[in-house]
């Protein structure tokens, strides 16, 4: 069997791995219910314009029979409408966020499969004329998937997008949920549907982007004051910034002013470059960063904030 | 958030620290660093500037604290 006939026969797998398989590529496990069950529920929960004073309708449309309803039987079809309808709304957030996950993963890693199927058939196969044409398939795949890789920022914030969308929908359940604990006068199905609509809109790439915008805002803000309350402040070190200290500028001793200074020959002493960044990274992660070293660890205001950057940075 | 920006005012030093506060405001390279001359009770006023902030303030806040 020639090579090259071997390769062809290999290229089929290699575009089932990177076409194939897309379920799987979502990162999550097959939906038991079928995209039918959902057409029924959308029908039952959600019927076109239901008009109520049609006999047909009264009989068969929930909401005509929750208005014809009275008392516990009016609040048993609340209840039943609220909890299909957010069934509803769950189904379609689930097969949302898959469609979100596979749109992510499924080319790009497919498409890693198979540029290393290419690329390996090229290196292990037939001709030079044979391994340079695969060569130049698999460059092909890598080269697309590189323009897709671009998009970096989409495929790592991503999860914490999905991440938002849940909590926020789980805040509106909660309301929802509490809600039904409520008598059909307290919370009628009127007033349930604007929360369902909340849950809905809590389901949206826009919604969750909002919300961790808002929070980094809020962080920001929060980090701004940090700095302004240090801007100016009265010498009050601790212990804990001696041992910081001796820990930024390690082996010297102290000049006449305070200096640390190498005491092999008096000259200022050079401070420890990891340490440093070290102490920077520990600072920005926990709202510092405009901070300067010097009030870091002089600040009346941070003594709390040094004890634990010297935990966290293991400073003896 | 960047680096410092704009001015960060430390009271009280102690002379014998001046030395020590003005080595640790250089390791976030301030455009300048000045020492208030004479020393008050055997203390000074370390001030340090930065570069303006990027939104261009140039904040900064003369009242230690504490107060």
């Amino acid at each position: 069997m020639s090579f090259l006939l071997r390769a062809i026969r290999l290229v089929p797998f290699a575009a089932a791995l990177m076409l194939g398989g897309c379920e799987t590529m979502e990162g999550y496990p097959a939906n038991p219910a079928p995209d039918t069950e959902l057409t029924s529920l959308q029908s039952q929960y959600f019927p076109a314009n239901p008009n109520c004073a049609a006999s047909a309708d009264a009989n068969g449309s929930l909401e005509c029979q929750y208005y014809a309803a009275t008392g516990a039987a009016r609040q048993a079809l609340r209840d039943k409408i609220v909890y299909g309808r957010m069934h509803v709304y769950d189904v379609e957030f689930s097969l949302f966020v898959r469609a979100v996950s596979a749109n992510n993963n499924y080319f790009s890693v497919g498409s890693d499969f198979a540029a290393l199927a290419f690329s390996g058939l090229a290196a292990t196969t037939g001709t030079a004329a044979t391994k340079s044409a695969l060569a130049a398939v698999s460059s092909g795949v890598l080269a697309a998937n590189g323009a897709v890789n671009k998009d970096l920022f989409y495929q790592k914030t991503i999860p914490a997008i999905v991440a938002q969308m849940e909590a926020d929908r789980a805040k509106v359940e909660a309301v929802i949920l509490s809600g039904l604990s409520k008598s059909d006068a307290q919370y009628p199905l009127a007033r349930a549907q604007l929360d369902l609509d909340t849950l809905n809109d809590a389901g949206s790439l826009n919604s969750a982007v909002v919300t961790i915008t808002h929070d980094a805002g809020n962080a920001k803000a929060a980090a701004q004051s940090a700095v302004d309350a240090n801007r100016s402040i009265a010498f009050t070190p601790d212990s804990v910034s001696g041992r910081l200290t001796s820990w930024i500028w390690p082996g010297s001793v102290a000049a006449a002013d305070g200096t640390p200074t190498n005491p092999a020959n008096g000259a200022p002493a050079t401070a420890s470059a990891p340490n440093v960044a070290a102490l920077r990274t520990w600072m920005s992660q926990n709202g510092l960063s405009g901070v300067p070293i010097a009030t870091f660890l002089n600040s009346p205001l941070l003594a709390s904030a040094r004890g634990q950057a010297a935990a966290a940075l293991g400073v003896p | 958030m960047a680096g410092p920006c704009g001015t960060f005012v430390i009271t009280g030093v102690p002379t014998a620290q001046v030395g020590a506060v003005k080595a640790q405001f250089a390791l976030d390279d301030p455009t300048s660093v000045t020492v208030s001359d004479p020393p008050v009770n055997g203390t000074v006023t370390v001030t340090a500037v930065f570069p303006a902030c990027s939104d261009g303030s140039n904040p900064t806040n003369t009242t230690p604290f504490p107060g």
